[in-house]
Order: C-alpha cells, then structure tokens, then sequence
C-alpha cells in the first residue's frame, strides 16, 4: 500500500514539474528566424526523381532542382538550366541551349550530358521508372523502354555539344515543351549515381543544382533542407526549409493555430475549419487542374445507350457539391478546366432533369422502371463517399433509381478497376502537365487509363490532330469540338467537379506563389516583418 | 524455468516460419497488387518493374528466394519506399514504438492495478462507481477522439503540452496517456474482477470477520492470486503497445512502427508487411513466455512446460 | 463427502440466477436500458417509425445543431441524426452481442481444451493463438470481404476472427490455476468425467474474468465494425452504425459536436450497461455471493 501511494506521490510531482517547465518556454516572435515549416503530410517514397511519381516527392525535389526551363506562377515555361530554345522542323526537334554557369551542389557544372544521361536512365527498361512513358514522344523511345530496340543510342536524344540538348520526336506535339520543366526530366548525375547506387539520395551523397541542399532527412518524420549559397539565380532569402510529416490534419491544422506551421494547404486542413476560416486574411482558394467525374462503362448495357449516360449527366446538380464538400469546389459541367486553352462555356452539360427523364425514358426505362441492378463503385478515400452519397441521392431524386453504392479497399478498387471496369464508377484525374491534351488523352482508344473503354474514331482523329497542330487558336478549336463531344454529345463521363486548393499563409511569410499544378517553389520567400 | 525459456526460444522457429509462411500467402490471394495504380502503367513497363522484384517468377520460387534471404537476417525491400531496405526501415521505426509502447504500458499498468483493487476494496462506494466509470469511458470512446481532444485542450487551449511530434521528453506524455487509455480501462475492470475473487473467498472473509485490516499480508496474498488473469493479458497487451498504436501515431504525427501495420498492407509493399508481421510475432513470443513464467512466481502450483 | 457437497449448491444457483441477478440494483437498471436498446434495433427493423425523418433522407438544413424539428441536429447531407442514430442500433448491437457471443463460445472451448487438457496440448494450442494474434488482422479482414462480399456474415466472420484469443488466453489462464484447487481434485478422485468437471465445476469459477473479457469485446466489436468500412466490408452508404456515425463526425469534433457525441453517447450507455450486467451475472451465478 505505501509503495503504490509513494509512486503515484512520485508520478503527480513529475507531471507537476513537466508542466511547470513547458509552461516557461517562450520566444520574441512566432516564427522562426529565416526558416519555412511546411507539413508534407507523408513520407517521400524517394527521392530519386527518375525512379518516383509520387507529388510528394515532387514537392521535395522542386525545391531541391531545376530542369531545362522551369513554371511560373502563370504555369508558362521561362528559361532555367537552359537559356534559349528553338523549335525546329514544324515541331519535331528541340534544342536547348545550356547556361554555362550552373553548377552542381560539389561543384562540378551542369553539362547536357547530365540531362542526356537522366533521360536516357528513365527510359531504360532496368530502371524500371514509372513515368517513362513521358517520353514516348521522342524517336525509339517506346521501342526502346518496352524492349523492341535494344540499343539506347537509337533514341532521339542527343548532345551536339557540352551545353546544347537536342530532342528528336516521332511527331510533332504541342506540349512538349512543358515536360521540359517536369521533375523526371531534370538531369543526373551519372558519377554519383553509379558510386552509391540506391543510396545516392541519402543526405551525405546527394547533389543537386537547384535553391536548396538537403540537409537532413529523418524517415517519416521530417525533411530539412538549407539555402544553397551557390544557386544561380541567388541565394534563397531563407536559410531552412523544414518540411513535416504530420498525416493526420487536425493534428496539422492544430500546430498551425499555435505557430508552429507557417503555411498549410489541403493535406493540413480540415473541412470545417476551411469554412471556419473562409473569411479570414490567411486563407486562399485556387482552382487546381485536377478534374473528378462520373465515369460510365460504355460497353455494357445499360451505359453502352448514349441516352442513359446523358440522363444520368443531367440529373445532376452539379451545384451541390460545393454546398456538401464545403472546400470551394467548382462545379464542371465539362471536362477541360477554364484555366486553360479549349475551355468553352458550350463545351457544358446542363443540369435538366425533365430531360433527363425523358431520355431515360426514350432509352426503355420510364421513370426507371425496368432499370437493371446498377452500383456505383468508389474507394474509401477521404471525401470520396460524401461525394458518392451525394450523385446518389441526386440520382434518386431526379430520376427515380436506386443506385447502391459500392465501396473497396483501395487496391482492391484499382485491380476491379483495371480488370473490369464496373458500369459506374467514381474517378478521378489530376493534369501532369498544364495542357488539355492530359485531359483529353484519357478518353482516347488506347489510353491505357480509360476506364469507360470507350472508343470513338471521330474523337481520337480530334485529339491526334489536335495534339500536333501548332497554331494556338487551331488547337484550342479543336479540343473544344472534342470536349462538347466528350461531355454534351456522348455523355462518355459526367464531369462533377474541379477540386481546389485550401491554404492558410501565416502574415510573416511572404512571396509565395500558388499555381494550378500545385507546385510548391520556395526560393523567392520571406520571413519576418 | 531456464528450461522454460530456451524451449520457447526454440519453438518460436517453427511458430516464426507459420506465420511467415500465411502471412506470405495471404498477400499473394488478396486482389490488388503493389504496382496497381490510379494511373495506370503500359504493361510493358509493368513487367520491367516486376522483373526488378522477382515477382515474375512462380510463387514457389518467390517464396524460397524470401525464405532464403529471411534465414540471413535480410527483410527484403519496399516497393513504395522505393530505396530503402525493410531492414533499415525497422531499424528507424521500432525503437521509437519500442519506449511509446514502454511508457504507455507502465502507465496502464499502475492506474489499471491501482484504480482495480481500489474499485474491489471499496466496492459499492462512490469511488467504485467512479472507477467504473472512468474505465467505460476508456473503452468505449476511440483513440482517436481522445488524442484530438487532448492535443485541443492540453496543446492549444490550456498550451501546458506540445501539440504534437516527437521532439522531447514533453512530447511523450499526451501520446503515451492516449495510448494507455484503454488498455488501463480494461486491466482496472479485469483486477476488479479477479480481486473480487479472491477477497470473497473463505479465507479472507474469515481473516477479516477476526478484525484483520486489508492490509500489507493479506493484500499481497489477494493481488498474487488476483494477479493471474491480469498477467494473462499483460502478454498481447504488451505486443499490441509496443508495435505502437496505429491510431497514436498517427494523430500525433510519431515516426514509429505502428503506421506500418497499415499502410503496409494498403500498399501492399510486401517484404515490409512481412517484416513488420515477424517483429510483431517475435516481441509477442518474448511477451507470452515472461507472462507464463510469471505464472509459475504468482502461483507455484501451475506448471507449464514449453 | 466434500465433493457431493459442492456439487449441489452450485446446481441450485444455476437455476435461480436470474432472480438473483434482478436483486441487484445496477442489474436491474442495466437490465432495462439493454432492453431499450434491443427494442430500439427492433422498432427499426420492423420499420416502425419513431421520427418523422427517414434514415437516408437528405433535407436543406445542412449541418444544423440539435433543435426541435431535429433533435440531435443534422449531418453534412441534411440528413436527421436521430434517425440515423435509431438506425443504426440495429447492426450496432447485433454486431456487438453476436460477436461476444462467437468470441465467448470460440474462445472458451479453445481455452479450456488448452487449460485442462495437459501440457503438450497447452503448448500446441497456445503457438496457434500466437500465430492468430501476430497475422495482419487487416490483411485477413479484407480477404474476407473479398471472399465472403458485404453483408452481416462478412462482418460477423471478420470481427470474430479478430475476437476470440483475448477470451481463449483468459479461460485457458484460469483453467490452470483452478484445475489444483482442492474441489477440482477431489471431483477427479470421485470419478466425475472431464465435460462435467468443466461445466459445473471449472466454469462457474472462472466466470468472473471472463464474463469481463466478454463485456469488453462489446464495444471492441462496435467500435471495429465501423472501420471495416475502409476495407469494403460493412456497410453501403447511405447505411449506418453507431461506428460509422462516430467515425463520420470526428472532423467536425470542434465545430459541430453534435455529430460524434450522439452515437459516441449509445456507444458508452451500451457498454456501460453491459458492464454492470457483466458484474451481476458474476455475482448472481456466484455460490458464495450472499444476496
């Protein structure tokens, strides 16, 4: 008895003396001096920017590299490693002419071998790198990366001198350009990589040419990175950049309130403390180039009838989800967001429900009578099932059906969803690059993404042309035909809504910038009054 | 008990190799796979990927070339943690689940005993009320409401605590409470029963009707044998703490193992769910026989064997 | 003599354990708000209903704090919390009981093989629980919602799987201890077969930690049923549970209460109940209890 009363004497006096000492720490200011702490929200599964796809690592390595050119805050491509380029041959070569004065972290300059030898390393099929297929443009590429060509020296890259980068295409594209500012395209190093082969990106060994070194990187925990003295377009005017790995929001959001964060975006922000905070200076809101749909196997019945697939798209009013989601979504009634070119008010579906029934009808099914069994397929993703829950209830209203919904693990999701797609499903698609073509690809024959399997002659001819076409108002017409074909005519997909982004910026930092892509550069940023 | 302790070293072979060997399987029948994903890659450039990883090859060769490399200590690599070893990994994440686990357990163990025998001794009482109470609470309200409440009201409210992370020695004590919630909830329910037991029975009644206070022999007479269903638990308990909540971890963002149970198998990153499967089973193993060799201290009349 | 005298009380309790049980005044009252409950889940089955909002009836009034027209306000859909709530009783206390019941009866057979059986049957049998604990549940959680698809069985299936060791480990802990005490040896002397040392004697006595164990795994199976809906299993929207409720409303802890305390409120009554009718059912089938 006395020892059980003597330690929990012991254990309140402990506690006594902790809070007493945690109550004493205090500072002048909120922030840290010259430092950015950023939430990342989950481990970088590499660092490795030929071998990861993973948009976390992506935020990591655009603080730590630059490529040929770079985005700015428009999402237009400005010169970086490269000075000046010339596209040649109505949009078959591209050649790049290097600075001469970049240098890598240990000194050594930026040469086009080093773009030559990263690009060449994520093609090659050993690397087994995921986004290859980025560079399918080029000549041989494809054969090469899927082994139909054996030698890599055949592939459309070459060097004709130590600071210029030539790029052969197959054909001519219209977005070619932006892959140039792409993490996966900035260049390596080949010394470094083959010395310590998987343990290249390790802080001791890693070496890079952008605003930032990396410093520390505790797994799982937190990244940090110091200003790079020797950047060529200057020294950062912040000395760290500390980036957390807090996955749980509320947790996030809570240390932004007590200062300990200084800027947060959707990964460190929950719903209701977006609407809390909606009014406040903090707080901003951009649409995001990553669009959410309805999509339809167009294969089977009763979604292979273009009727029923356009009933389902107008019965939707496509003005809740702003109203449940609650995170400023935008309603899109077509597929190509408006930040960009081909965007046309016309291209929309309207929300008309007496027509939709009367489709429903002509289609066999009056008031859904008759309708067969039909679920609606989604994995258990964050607001994915308010969503859902929401298209349902839409449907049930303004059509009279019943649509069950259907929920799966989420690779358990991916696997149905690759080997046979259900009659209706919940997707959605992020842009990889700031260009329609991203967008209207995925509904192509043979993307290996279309879901809806669905294949339209009349609508690959559009985008193939349109892809190659040069002439920005030619190109533009042409994806805004495809677009109203896609989403008003065929009703292949029912466009919801254009996800956005959140984000809180604490009053001392200044200069940052955000964009559509979500690409998050810290060089040019403040700290302090 | 020496012998007690080197035949479990021994039998946990076979047990280690058993669950490797389902664990192994039942990864290969779910549907999903570590390289499906949202966009999708050209089948070629999959079958480039899957070489790398030998998962071309038949299962029976998969499962020896595991097995092979498991005998050598190596746990493989991650697929999604695309160059780091499983090994390394571990390495990072156990010892910091390790003293979560640690400190959450000593502090389950001495509120859930305390408030237990307090609850039987004064059973009926207001204080045995209370103690009910609390511990239904403990239970009944999940990790994760709890820890959000405390980060609100410890971290930003009354700002006596850090809000979260794992930077210092203050940064443990919310997590640990959290964490030792419901494990002490059920271990003062579980003394409370079995002290019941035992203070019920014959002998007690009649040392106390003769005026003996519960007191120092008689107390430590009731909580050995109390003790027993108790220790019962303390094994998987153990285990459960120390492969670190996967709730706690992950509210109060702590680079530990716990994340890994999960996350793991979502991604179906298989040596790492392996690996973390066997670090379970083993600490689980070492649990189970300290408990039964507590067992044979509490009450010497139970002989286990192996 | 001593063992035929031990034998008849203990038949005697048995028969009259329920109206020792209603003695108890937490019992009774526990009792009672268990019977509310189940007619509750009832109620809702039959389709008999008790608000004038049906459980998947989205309104305007988004998010909309606890008021007459919605007594415990609404969710992020308008629908009725209350409603939701009455609802979701049904899987939630099936659930909870049907999985204390399969962990009750899994794991005492398992573990009183294990406790009376002998040494080598011990170990073997106790390997196989170690080997149960150290598989990934939710590895085998989604096996099983793969196999087995949506609905009750899945979910009963699934939460049993997970369930049953905590109750084996207790029973087989018990059995050891109490196969030495002398009633139990002079049973063995009088030549009274094993099923019947264990039913009338073993059992009884070892009644109290389990009947603990089994009051825990009510609310462990509540509270687990609602993140089975991350891996497929359980329930279709626009469907609920007390879990699911509970784990909806977390985000909105700080701005709308509302949504997690009203189930999280069932969640605790339930197992609070249970708890006291766990003690009575100890006390009432307890010889030595004076009531």
């Amino acid at each position: 008895m006395n020892a059980m009363k003597t330690s929990i004497c012991g254990l309140l006096l402990l506690l006594g003396i902790s809070i007493f000492c945690t109550g004493c720490q205090r500072s002048d200011h909120a922030w840290e001096q010259d430092t950015l702490r950023i939430n990342i929200a989950a481990e970088p599964p590499s660092l490795d920017w030929v071998i990861t796809t993973d948009s976390t690592s992506f935020d990591v390595i655009s603080n730590l590299m630059i490529g040929l050119t770079q985005y700015t805050p428009k999402l237009t491509c400005a010169p970086a490693c490269a000075q000046s380029w010339e596209i040649l041959e109505g949009g078959r070569v591209y050649r790049f002419h290097l600075r001469k004065d970049v240098l890598w972290s240990d000194g050594k300059p930026v040469t086009a071998h080093d773009f030559e030898y990263g690009w060449r390393r994520l093609l090659n099929p050993a690397t087994g790198a995921q986004y290859a297929y980025f560079l399918y443009d080029i000549k041989n590429a494809f054969a090469y990366n899927t082994g139909l060509i054996k030698d890599g020296s055949q592939v459309g890259i070459r060097c004709p001198d130590d600071y210029t980068f030539e790029i052969e295409l197959e054909k001519p594209s219209g977005y070619f350009i932006y892959l140039s500012a792409f993490c996966p395209t900035m260049p390596q190093r080949q010394d470094i990589i083959e010395k310590w082969g998987n343990h290249w990106t390790d802080p001791e060994h890693f070496v890079s040419n952008g605003p930032f070194l990396l410093s520390k990187w505790e797994h799982e925990y937190k990244i940090e990175l110091v200003a790079n003295p020797h950047f060529i377009e200057g020294k950062p005017k912040i000395e760290k950049l500390k980036m957390f790995m807090i996955p749980e929001q509320g947790t996030a959001f809570a240390l932004y309130e007590n200062n300990q964060l200084d800027f947060i975006d959707n990964r460190s922000f929950p719903t209701p403390d977006v609407e809390r905070n909606r009014t406040s200076s903090e707080y901003k809101n951009i649409p995001l180039l990553r669009g959410n749909y309805i999509g339809f196997n167009t294969q089977k019945v009763p979604f292979s009838d273009e009727r029923v697939r356009l009933a389902f798209s107008m019965a939707i009013d496509r003005t809740i989800f702003p109203k449940i989601l609650r995170r400023g979504e935008r309603p899109q009634a077509a597929w190509i967001p408006p930040e960009l070119i081909g965007y046309s008010k016309d291209s929309e579906i309207t929300f008309d429900p007496v027509k939709a029934r009367k489709l429903l009808a002509d289609a066999g099914f009056p008031d859904g009578r008759g309708f067969p069994k039909v679920e609606l397929l989604y994995p258990n993703r964050e607001d994915t099932k308010l969503v859902v829950e929401a298209i349902q209830d839409q449907i049930k209203r303004n059509l009279n059906l019943q649509v069950p919904l259907l929920n799966q693990e989420w690779r358990v999701y991916l696997e149905r969803l690759h080997r046979d797609p259900p009659l209706v499903f919940r997707g959605s698609w992020g842009a990889d690059y700031p260009d329609p073509e991203t967008f209207m690809n995925l509904f192509t024959t043979h993307n290996g993404n279309n879901w809806t399997h669905w294949s339209d002659p009349y609508y690959d001819d559009l985008v193939t042309k349109a892809r190659a076409e040069q002439d920005k108002d030619k190109r533009a017409k042409l994806y805004e035909t495809a677009d109203t074909y896609l989403c008003k005519s065929k009703a292949t997909i029912a466009p919801t809504f254009l996800s956005t982004q959140n984000s809180m910026i604490k009053p001392w930092v200044h200069g940052i910038d955000l964009n559509a892509l979500d690409l998050q550069f810290f060089k040019t940023i403040t700290i302090g009054n | 008990m020496f012998r007690l302790v080197i035949r479990r070293m021994l039998a946990m072979i076979p047990v280690l190799w058993l669950i490797a060997t389902i664990t192994f399987v039942l990864l290969r029948i779910v549907p999903g796979g570590p390289f499906d994903a949202e966009k999708s890659l050209p089948p070629e450039v999959i079958a480039n990927i899957k070489a790398k990883y030998h998962l071309d090859k038949p299962l029976t060769d998969q499962y020896l070339i595991y097995m092979g490399r498991l005998a050598s200590g190596d746990l493989g690599v991650s697929y999604k943690y695309v160059d780091r070893s499983v090994n390394d990994i571990l390495r990072d994440a156990l010892p910091v689940s390790l003293l979560l686990g640690f400190l959450a357990l000593t502090l389950a163990t001495t509120v859930g005993l305390t408030l237990g025998t307090i609850a039987a001794v004064k059973r009926g009482t207001a204080i045995d009320a209370f103690a009910m109470f609390l511990s239904t609470v403990g239970v009944s309200v999940p990790g994760f409401v709890m820890g959000a409440l405390f980060i609100f009201v410890f971290g930003l409210w009354l700002k006596l605590l850090p809000v979260a992370l794992w930077e210092s020695p203050w940064h443990m004590i919310l997590p640990a409470v959290t964490l030792a919630l419901s494990p002490a909830a059920y271990l003062a329910r579980l003394t409370r029963a079995s002290v019941l037991e035992v203070i019920e029975k014959d002998w007690v009644r009649t040392a106390r009707s003769k005026g003996l206070p519960v007191n120092q022999t008689i107390l430590r007479h009731i909580l050995r044998n109390a003790l027993i269903p108790v220790a019962t638990v303390l094994g998987p308990l153990t285990a459960i703490l120390i492969t670190g909540s996967f709730v706690v971890e992950y509210i109060y963002a702590i680079p530990g193992m716990g994340r890994f149970f999960i996350t793991a198998v979502q991604n179906r990153d298989y040596d790492l769910v392996m690996g973390t499967t066997l670090v379970f089973a083993v600490l689980l193993v070492i649990a189970n026989a300290i408990v039964d060799i507590s067992y044979q201290i509490l009450d010497p009349r139970i002989r286990i064997e192996g | 003599m001593q063992a035929i005298q031990i034998a008849e009380p203990v038949k005697n309790v048995e028969k009259g354990a329920f109206h020792r049980l209603l003695k108890i005044g937490s019992a009774r009252i526990a009792l009672f708000v268990i019977f509310v409950l189940c007619g509750l889940a009832v109620v809702s089955y039959l389709g008999i209903p008790l608000s004038p909002y049906s459980y998947d009836q989205t309104t305007e009034s988004l998010l909309s704090a606890p008021s007459w027209a919605h007594p415990m306000g609404t969710d992020e859909l308008g629908r009725d919390l209350f409603s939701r709530v009455i609802y979701g009783s049904r899987l939630s206390i099936s659930i909870g009981f049907l999985t204390a019941l399969i962990a009750f009866v899994i794991g005492t057979i398992y573990g009183a093989i294990a406790g009376y059986g002998g040494q080598v049957l011990d170990a073997v049998l106790m390997r196989g629980i170690d080997i149960a604990y150290a598989l990934p549940d939710l590895l085998v959680m989604i096996l099983v919602g793969v196999l087995i698809g949506r609905g009750t069985t899945g979910i009963l299936i699934a939460l049993g799987l997970v369930s049953w060791m905590g109750t084996a480990r207790l029973v087989r802990a018990q059995f050891l201890q109490l196969q030495h005490e002398e009633f139990v040896e002079a049973a063995r002397a009088c030549g009274q077969p094993t099923w019947q040392i264990i039913f009338k004697h073993l059992l009884p006595n070892a009644i109290g930690p389990i009947i603990v164990a089994l009051t825990f795994t009510v609310p462990s199976a509540i509270l687990a049923e609602s993140t089975l809906s991350f891996i497929g299993l359980g329930l279709s929207p626009p469907a609920c549970s007390w879990g699911t409720l509970a784990n909806d409303g977390f985000r909105a802890l700080r701005t709308d209460p509302h949504l997690i305390f009203f189930p999280s409120l069932f969640i605790f009554l339930t197992v609070l109940s249970f708890n006291f009718l766990g003690d009575g059912l100890r006390d009432a089938l307890d010889p030595r209890t004076r009531l």
